[in-house]
């Protein structure tokens, strides 16, 4: 089913694993070029800059070629233009499958953009051939199959992401037509669904058959938390149902069950860092970490305890104590947990990144001269006393 | 780790006994890291901290509670450097590790509070005047000193921003394109001297073996302020546009050098882009100074497409030759 060389793509994991023995020290030097030796890989894996740049000018391909064969066929295009997304849908596939196997490209950035290409040319010559006129359902089961394939067929994660979420789409447009008891037990139907494909990809990622989609399988994994929390979160049941079931929900007014809401909304994310430090789940905790924010945003959303900015403060100050608190507990290793660095070896290119982290967060904090440039002539030359 | 690849390798005998042992040890004791996520909170509540103070301070500007939260601004923000002093590393010419995660956060800190701050005092007594800039002036100065006093290079990009900031052009990585104001003739004039001052800043760094690690932090805003430049007159002075693809083929194949000098793949993908876009528009304006018809589409369009292929060649070829040099 996966397109890749199945051997190259366990040589990978292999020769990782032979890096990461290197770096603890636990094989030498000659044993780690002696052994990776014997995992070869003639992937063409290159760089994230290049992968940027090939996704982008690959695009820049796909989208003139596009242009290019719309213009020639210019007098017609109302006719063809459906049947035009079809073809194009292919040629980039048959262009996808080349680089792929012939070329051997492996996250390169030139399939993922074909990929995107021809899914979204296909949809798109669907949706044209059905006059623009489908039910949400039929898009998202189309989305779900289409996405799927890429999936299996090329291991992709944001793919699989999408597959989850189209598939949790169709059972919610689909049940909806269930009427009066679909509108009150959408929720739970959809923690169930979402539950249960959590836990069908935890138990699939640990099989030996699935280690090819590894990846897949954890973003399918953080994708269901997520939704799971979603589906349980009191403002987005609120603000659905409302916005969907017309209840016409006043300011102050509570959904049927509110106080069952309030108790997931808080409760989900607590219970996931509980359990993803109990199990050392990175997945659970990560996403956990992440669903705090949302926990803070549905309160406030509701119950105007602080204003925006004492919130923002006094938040800022606990997290900064809390991250202090824990780093300064677990300095010393205790109970399988440390707060150091797993591995040293990227530290300059993470300083480099970083920076531009803080330039980006930060860059609005600067005094912001009003009109400063009358003259132009300043041009920077006050500040060469620094160096 | 996957334990069956050593496996396999000690049965073949080319991992030792001893080595296997070690990478099963390694496996059975090994630590679950909390790095990322506890560094993560860390610099969230730094920039919830920080971001909230200053909306305090804005929205309390006028009422008395205002001088209770200047304190504790003030005291955040002398209780960081505090910590730093105590805490930093003698002074080194050269890079100097930090002594623990923390420090570089607390520095972040000490650094945005100091410029809340003093945004704040300029607001309200206006001590530095209204002339020179010396409100953005001064904050810069204190950056600069700060990154290279505490070896940040964080707070190095904040100086530098400043710096643009003071020249009054707004430059952050992800907005540069949104906000880099392409119409002004001043501002490109400032954004080609900060360029070329940067550069020269880099340079120095490396040559004097004065934190010679901050060359890339200033060599990169070097370049994209030049090339941002570079573009920004060709769009701006339509009839010299040409004259512009030249000073951007020169520019382009200065940082060529030096990215192959430097085995530096970072900068041959930067100035490929931006020559691709300058060389684009200006091919695509001379194409429509021609025949403004629909006709220069069926030869706008095939450029594109060729000559995108050949970039990703281009790009796929200089990727191996910068490894192999």
């Amino acid at each position: 089913m996966i397109a890749y060389n199945k051997i190259w793509l366990d040589n990978v994991t292999a020769q990782a694993s032979i890096g990461q023995a290197l770096e603890e020290k636990a094989i030498t030097a000659e044993e780690y070029a002696i052994a990776g030796k014997q995992y070869p890989c003639a992937f063409y894996t290159p760089n994230f800059f290049i992968r940027i740049g090939m996704f982008i000018l690959t695009n820049i391909v796909c989208s003139c070629a596009f242009g290019f064969m719309s213009l020639i066929m210019l007098n017609s295009i109302e006719k063809v233009v459906s049947t035009l997304f079809f073809l194009f849908s292919m040629a980039a596939y048959a262009a996808l499958e080349f680089f792929v196997r012939t070329k051997h490209h492996y996250r390169s950035g030139v399939d993922d953009a074909l990929m995107w290409t021809s899914g979204g040319c296909f949809i798109a010559g669907i949706a044209i051939a059905a006059d623009l006129d489908m039910s949400m359902a039929s898009i998202s089961l189309l989305v779900m199959f289409i996405s799927t394939y890429f999936t299996l067929r090329f291991a992709d994660m944001l793919m699989a992401a999408i597959a989850v979420l189209a598939s949790l789409s169709v059972v919610f447009f689909t049940y909806l037509h269930a009427g009066t008891i679909a509108k009150t037990t959408m929720p739970f139907v959809i923690m169930l669904i979402s539950a249960i494909i959590y836990f069908a990809a935890k138990k699939i990622s640990i099989s030996y058959q699935a280690r090819h989609y590894v990846n897949c399988l954890i973003v399918i994994q953080a994708t269901m938390l997520v939704t799971f929390y979603a589906a349980g979160n009191y403002f987005v049941v609120r603000e659905l149902s409302n916005g969907m079931f017309d209840l016409g929900l006043k300011e102050g007014e509570t959904i049927p069950f509110g106080w069952l809401f309030w108790i997931f909304t808080i409760v989900v994310p607590v219970g996931y860092i509980t359990r993803g430090l109990q199990k050392k789940d990175v997945v659970l905790l990560r996403v956990g970490l992440l669903l705090i924010v949302a926990i803070v945003f549905t309160i406030h959303n509701y119950h105007h305890i602080l204003t925006v900015e004492t919130l923002m403060v006094a938040g800022g100050i606990s997290l900064v104590f809390i991250a202090w608190s824990v780093t300064r507990w677990l300095s010393v290793p205790k109970k399988g947990f440390t707060s150091a660095e797993s591995n040293s070896k990227y530290l300059l290119d993470k300083m480099n990144v970083e920076s531009l982290v803080i330039a980006q967060t930060f860059s609005g904090t600067g005094i912001a001269p009003e009109k400063r440039f009358g003259g132009g002539s300043a041009g920077g030359s006050g500040a060469s006393g620094d160096f | 780790m996957d334990i069956l690849v050593f496996q396999k390798l000690h049965a073949e005998g080319q991992l030792s006994d001893e080595s296997f042992e070690k990478v099963k040890m390694a496996e059975r004791n090994k630590l679950f890291s909390l790095h990322w996520e506890l560094r993560t909170v860390l610099y969230l509540g730094i920039l919830l901290l920080t971001s909230g103070l200053g909306i305090l301070v804005y929205k309390n500007i006028n009422t008395i509670g205002h001088q209770v939260i200047l304190i504790f601004i003030a005291l955040v923000c002398t209780g960081s450097f505090f910590y730093c002093f105590k805490k930093k590393p003698p002074y080194s010419n050269n890079r100097t590790a930090s002594p623990n995660a923390f420090f570089d956060y607390i520095l972040l800190l000490g650094c945005l509070t100091m410029i809340t701050f003093m945004g704040y005092l300029q607001f309200q007594y206006n001590i530095f005047g209204t002339k020179n800039g010396l409100a953005a002036f001064i904050p810069m100065a204190l950056l600069f000193f700060a990154a290279y006093y505490f070896d940040h290079i964080g707070v190095l990009t904040m100086a530098i921003t400043n710096l643009c900031a003071w020249a009054g052009i707004a430059l952050s990585p992800l907005t540069v394109l949104q906000d880099f104001d392409f119409n002004n003739e001043t501002i490109l004039s400032a954004a080609a001297s900060i360029g070329v001052l940067l550069y020269t800043a880099g340079y120095f760094s490396v040559k004097q073996k004065f934190k010679a690690h901050f060359q890339f932090t200033y060599h990169n805003f070097s370049a994209h302020l030049l090339f941002l430049a570079t573009l920004g007159g060709m769009f701006l002075y339509d009839a010299i546009y040409l004259l512009f693809l030249v000073i951007l083929a020169a520019l382009s194949y200065f940082f060529y050098r030096k990215a192959l000098k430097e085995k530096s793949f970072y900068f041959v993908f930067i100035l490929t882009l931006y020559f691709y876009i300058g060389f684009g528009y200006a091919l695509v304006k001379l194409i429509l100074d021609i025949d403004d018809d629909f006709g220069a589409a069926f030869f706008i369009l095939p450029y594109f497409i060729g000559s995108a292929v050949l970039l990703i060649l281009f790009l796929i070829r200089m990727n191996k030759k910068i490894r192999t040099l």
